[in-house]
């Protein structure tokens, strides 16, 4: 009874806000969004040949992905995410005829998809499975499953997916059980006890136990990467000495040791063997063994002996694969530096070249070295073999490269893992640039004359090319929002049209249309057209590590010059630290073409010191550059471009930097000061601890630099103004405890500190609520979402900061004269579901309402304008409240489904929402990122700058036409009547 | 109604959310204390006893099975997941606890449901209630969970009708008259002297010229009489506009 009358006090609440915020009509999706799916980088992958849907590919991936690809396009025929973090995280997929089963979290969720339609045939769950310790499995024939846990080895059948028997492990506190293989009849499984002996466990199929053994190995860690051969040997190599130990499983009394140095290997080098398993489990028994970079060493193991079959020097990738009773070797590996890729097929046990299988194939740089190879062989037209090869690139790129000499297509998988994203603004066209440069000049008036005509005529030109184009766009764009996320080879021969195309790329009427510039995890840099989510270039930099910092990999992505300052090119800079070597490295590039730029080395400034604190100064030198101001360990402070030292002295007394150091959980606030000898150094001013022993701290968030906010305050119902207390400085913490007394009772705190002075300007602390928290910090109010213990729910709470009545200071705001401590208004309000990111719309002059965007955990992206999220809201709804246009407090938050920006096009996972201005200031453009990237636009107040796309053109036009004619008609009639009349 | 929306009220402004179930009935209470509360259960993954929630997910509005895959059945937003079989069955293990359960389909929405599971592995499902938690209103287990409709992303589109059109405020001020002008003398035979005596006897009803005094003549006897009343009529405006 109650939650029906809440139910409809709900949906008036969303008819009073419904007339304030844009919604999507149907035939709208899909014109100006974009999604994209990914599946992450891919760790196993398997082909299913034939049948009616063709070749697909099946994946699991390192972000928790199980998926089939078409093997004709690319495009995902089904995907499954498991459960984010360690308990999805796949520790083995193997397929078998049409079914696909993956263990994951240790054997916490076996699951069986199907391998056409990807829904689950069955699931199970091996009690006592630890998640820190990986699962394996095998198949053996047609339908017995076998899964090797913790402490046990749990065997199903495939096809009806009941526990065929289970049995116990012993001593596996001890003895760590990692690898389980398939003899014949007998299912051995292999544990390491560490720097003590390795044991052996051969399991008859029904699952009674048939031996048990160990073989002692005082060399042997628990982290050594083994490998089974065959069903028959085990390879171990002793990561000390690099020597090669073998074991008969049968019958091996003693590990047979090959010493590698044989093959001339220099042993200096290589740091860590890998080892990798070759072909299947048919094929001869050979091992290849990674002995450096790009290097291998193929070993043959038979009767407990190995021999050393072949040195491979310089292949960055290889594979087994079988074609009729004959085994190959397929060796990958890029010509230097150039967009060809070599692919060698030779005999495996002869080393006769094959060439049949040896091609020269287009394989573009910027995929770096391919790193894994999958290759399949099928049968032509014409007889002869054609070979496919799926290429798992350095850049977490899956290729399929065909026969011909060309990638069949192409998915880009670092996408899935972007780190910071940046939107740039197209540079105007020339013809608006030439507009512009008339302004400068001293030449006579008809010159100018002559350029002005010229320029119009040019831009007349320009139009019509466009008008034709607009025309045939809407053909195009007919397929809706199902843009594909492979590049098929010909868009990727399209690319070169598109550079003719000179108008394409230049600044639109609204500046709707831009590039977005995103960093990945794996080093690769995209430019994205925000129009059709196509990258118009891409940069592959293979040094380019991750910075690690508090929960989640860092780069940092700076914007030192926009295109505003032609003919200064714009300029990019991506901040992370070399994979090798540790230090911080620095790329620069032009964001609209994605090439170097001149003034810094195409190979990357490499900083010669531990970073600390990097931040982008919002002055500009006198080519219109931001310097980019980094501190080192040693709080000194260093600037680049480093003519720029000079700038930033003459801005030294009001640079002020922080730094959050997470294992002490104390934030230090530095001063810039010069030292003797003229150099920038940090001077600390102030410190705040937030009591490590307690809590930690899990986020810093600062304000957005870019954002304006349009109004100094608000107008209350009295007419008096409540002004805001707009500090820039202000910095958001937010830590998490547990409490001491009280078992299982999380708490978490939120800071607000003044970067300046460190002054504390408000904290609270939430009792029985924990995270995960997601903080949003913009104009004068903070949002956080928390997960309410007590009552099971979560919850939503706002806080807004006014400084009164009076504004202390009207023309700008400074910390160290600070304002009383401000009116701080809050109020929480019940969420319906889960938030994964959380962002605020962001307009070009902070005039439209803020709108808040959810990324909910369900898939949908939710955007509720900021006046649901108010900490006013009355109780009663007064008068004066009504005036103010105050929306009663209800408490629980809608989530009517027309406010789902994303529709129907799902997004999972998504940890990022990224959100732009565009030159209309009703429009906010969106990326959200995570697993899948989906692109839009949001206009919180609708569009109050433009005609409504709807805009019945035809009907004024026809009415107006209408009246002309009919005025004309009916002046001739009366003519003619006076006419006639005259004549009576 | 107005009892429960208050304490709910006082709960929830004051922002450390202090959760006040004296204020509830006693007897939901001790309800939920029977299903204990987070308190006590681990949450770690792995070790403990799971237990197995049961359910199938049905949606009558289609008949074909491609809604299987793309259905995800998420508990606590994703700490758990359950996939459906072909059937639209699922199943999920968890340690004993209380959880949420969406279902998530692109096109379809579904009730959201709270499972809790006693230490002993009793199960009970209810409807979701974040505004009071502790209010059950029980649900029948193992979980039925039926679609309950397709979700409407869009916003109609304002269709042209003609009725719209013709009954529009506009085209009623503008062509009511006129019609009334054009179509009206037409209908009336205006040279029948019958009716244009009759005519003449209404108009003269309808406009009493001669007994009233023109508009104009009333201004011009007022203001006219006065030049100071006038201007000072004339200079207040224009002190404010100042």
């Amino acid at each position: 009874m109650n939650t029906l009358d809440f139910s409809i006090i709900f949906q008036f609440a969303i008819l009073l806000f419904d007339r304030n915020i844009q919604c999507l009509y149907e035939d709208q999706a899909g014109t100006f969004d974009w999604r994209q799916q990914y599946v992450g980088r891919a760790q196993f992958v398997e082909y299913i040949q034939g049948g009616q849907s063709g070749t697909r590919i099946i994946v699991g991936t390192e972000q928790n992905v199980v998926a089939a690809i078409n093997g004709k396009n690319g495009q995902i025929g089904w995907r499954q995410v498991l459960e984010k973090g360690p308990s999805g995280h796949i520790n083995d997929l193997k397929v078998s005829g049409n079914y696909v089963v993956t263990a994951s979290a240790g054997g916490e969720h076996i699951r069986c998809f199907n391998a056409i339609s990807g829904s689950l045939h069955w699931e199970s769950s091996i009690p006592g499975a630890l998640p820190s310790h990986p699962a394996s499995i095998q198949i053996h024939g047609s339908d017995l499953v076998a899964v090797l846990s913790y402490d046990r080895i749990v065997a199903y059948n495939i096809e009806a997916g009941n526990e065929l028997w289970s049995l116990a492990l012993t001593d596996s506190t001890k003895v760590k059980y990692s690898y389980l293989a398939f003899s014949e009849e007998v299912l051995y499984a292999v544990g390491i006890s560490d720097r003590s002996h390795v044991s052996l466990n051969s399991v008859r199929l029904d699952g009674t136990e048939k031996t048990s053994r160990s073989v002692a190995a005082v060399w042997i860690a628990s982290d050594n990467k083994c490998s089974i051969l065959k069903g028959s040997h085990l390879v171990c190599v002793d990561k000390n000495s690099g020597i090669l130990q073998i074991l008969s499983l049968a019958n091996g009394v003693n590990f047979a040791p090959l010493v590698l140095q044989d093959v001339k290997v220099d042993y200096n080098k290589v740091s860590f063997p890998n080892l990798q398993l070759l072909g299947d489990p048919h094929s001869p028994a050979v091992i290849a063994v990674e002995v450096g970079d790009q290097e291998y060493v193929l070993v043959a193991v038979e009767n407990g002996k190995a021999r050393v079959v072949k040195h491979l020097p310089k292949v960055a990738a290889l594979q087994v694969m079988g074609m009729g009773e004959q085994w190959l070797l397929l060796t990958a590996r890029r010509s230097d530096n150039t967009d060809v890729l070599n692919v060698f097929g030779s005999d495996l046990l002869t080393g006769s070249p094959v060439h049949e299988l040896s091609h020269s194939i287009k394989y573009p740089i910027h995929h770096g070295n391919p790193q894994r190879l999958y290759g399949t062989l099928s049968k032509l037209r014409d007889g002869s073999s054609g070979l496919s090869l799926l290429t798992c690139g350095e850049d977490h790129s899956l290729v399929l490269l065909t026969h011909s000499g060309k990638a069949l297509w192409t998915r880009e998988e670092a996408l899935a893992s972007i780190l910071s994203v940046e939107m740039v603004d197209l540079p105007v066209s020339q013809i608006m640039a030439k507009m512009e440069d008339e302004f400068g000049t001293n030449d006579n008036i008809l010159q100018m004359f002559l350029k002005r005509f010229s320029t119009q005529l040019s831009q007349l030109w320009t139009f019509a090319l466009q008008l034709k184009h607009r025309l045939r766009i809407p053909r195009q764009h007919h397929a809706g929002g199902s843009i594909s996320e492979t590049e098929r080879m010909s868009e990727e021969d399209s690319d070169d049209d598109e550079g003719l195309d000179e108008t394409y790329l230049t600044r639109d009427e609204f500046n709707l249309h831009k590039i977005i510039v995103v960093v990945t995890g794996p080093g690769k840099v995209f430019g994205l057209d925000s129009n059709t989510g196509v990258s118009i270039w891409k940069t592959f930099y293979p040094s380019l590590g991750t910075f690690h910092r508090i929960d989640r990999d860092v780069l940092l992505l700076f914007v030192q010059r926009t295109t505003a300052h032609f003919p200064h090119q714009p300029v990019c800079t991506v901040l992370g630290k070399d994979k090798v070597s540790g230090l911080p490295i620095m790329f620069s590039f032009h964001p609209i073409t994605g090439l170097p730029s001149e003034s810094a080395p195409s190979e990357g400034r490499r900083l010669n010191y531990k970073i600390v604190n990097a931040v982008m100064l919002t002055q500009m030198d006198e080519h219109f550059l931001h310097p980019i101001v980094v501190m080192d360990s040693e709080k000194k402070f260093h600037v680049y471009p480093q003519s720029d030292v000079d700038l930033v002295k003459q801005f030294s007394a009001s640079l002020f930097m922080f730094t959050t150091d997470i294992e002490t959980g104390i934030i230090t606030g530095y001063g810039v000061e010069l030292d003797k000898k003229q150099q920038l150094i940090g001077n600390p001013l102030w410190t705040v601890d937030t009591n490590r022993n307690l809590q930690a701290i899990t986020k810093v968030v600062t304000k957005r630099a870019l954002e304006h906010v349009h109004s100094q305050g608000i107008v209350l119902e009295d007419r008096s103004v409540q002004y805001k207390y707009l500090n820039p400085n202000l910095i958001a913490v937010l830590t998490e405890g547990e409490e001491a007394q009280q078992k299982a009772s999380a708490f978490f705190s939120v800071y607000l500190i003044d970067g300046v002075t460190g002054n504390l300007v408000f904290h609270c602390t939430h009792k029985k609520s924990k995270g995960p928290i997601q903080l949003m910090h913009s104009e004068n109010w903070i949002v956080y979402n928390y997960w309410n213990q007590k009552q099971r729910r979560m919850e939503l709470a706002v806080l807004e900061l006014y400084e009164g009545t009076r504004q202390s200071n009207a023309t700008a705001f400074t910390s160290f004269h600070p304002p009383p401590p401000p009116i701080v208004m809050r109020q929480a309000y019940i969420f319906p579901g889960h938030i994964s990111a959380l962002a605020t719309t962001i307009t070009e002059k902070g005039i439209t309402s803020k709108q808040l965007l959810f990324a909910l955990e369900t898939g949908g992206v939710l955007g509720l304008p900021k006046l649901l999220i108010d900490p006013r809201r009355p109780e009663v709804l007064s008068q004066e409240a009504r005036e103010e246009g105050l929306v009663p407090y209800l408490p629980e938050l809608p989530r009517p489904a027309d406010h789902i920006i994303n529709y129907h096009q799902s997004v999972f996972n998504i940890h990022g929402i990224h959100t732009a201005p565009a030159g209309l200031e009703s429009t906010s453009l969106v990326l959200c990122y995570g697993l899948d990237l989906f692109y839009t636009r949001v206009m919180p107040s609708k569009m109050f700058d433009v005609l409504k796309e709807d805009f019945d053109y035809f009907f004024i036009s026809s009415v107006l036409i209408g009246m002309i004619v009919v005025s004309v008609i009916t002046q001739r009639l009366a003519v003619r009547k006076a006419l006639n009349r005259a004549w009576k | 109604m107005k009892t429960i929306v208050d304490s709910v009220r006082t709960i929830l402004t004051i922002l450390v959310v202090v959760g006040r179930p004296s204020s509830l009935s006693p007897n939901l209470g001790a309800a939920a204390s029977e299903v204990g509360p987070e308190d006590g259960v681990s949450f770690g993954g792995g070790g403990g006893q799971r237990f197995l929630i049961e359910g199938k997910v049905s949606i009558p509005y289609t008949t074909d099975q491609d809604w299987v895959p793309t259905t995800r059945v998420v508990l606590d937003g994703g700490q758990y997941l359950g996939f459906l079989k072909n059937d639209g069955s699922f199943t999920a293990s968890v340690p004993s606890g209380s959880y949420t359960i969406d279902i998530a389909h692109p096109f379809y929405v579904f009730d959201s449901i709270r499972v809790d599971i006693t230490s002993k592995g009793k199960i009970r499902a209810r409807r979701l209630n974040n505004i009071q938690p502790s209010l059950v209103l029980t649900i029948p287990y193992p979980l039925k969970i039926k679609a309950k409709g397709r979700a409407s992303y869009f916003q109609q589109r304002e269709q042209w009708r003609i009725t719209d059109f013709l009954f529009s405020p506009m085209v009623l001020t503008m062509f009511l008259p006129f019609v009334l002008l054009m179509i009206l003398p037409k209908l009336i035979n205006t040279q029948d002297p019958e009716t244009q005596r009759e005519m003449q006897q209404t108009m003269g009803i309808l406009n009493p010229k001669q007994s009233l005094p023109e508009l104009s003549e009333v201004f011009t006897k007022i203001f006219g009489g006065g030049n100071n009343a006038k201007k000072a009529a004339k200079s207040k405006p224009a002190k404010k506009r100042s």
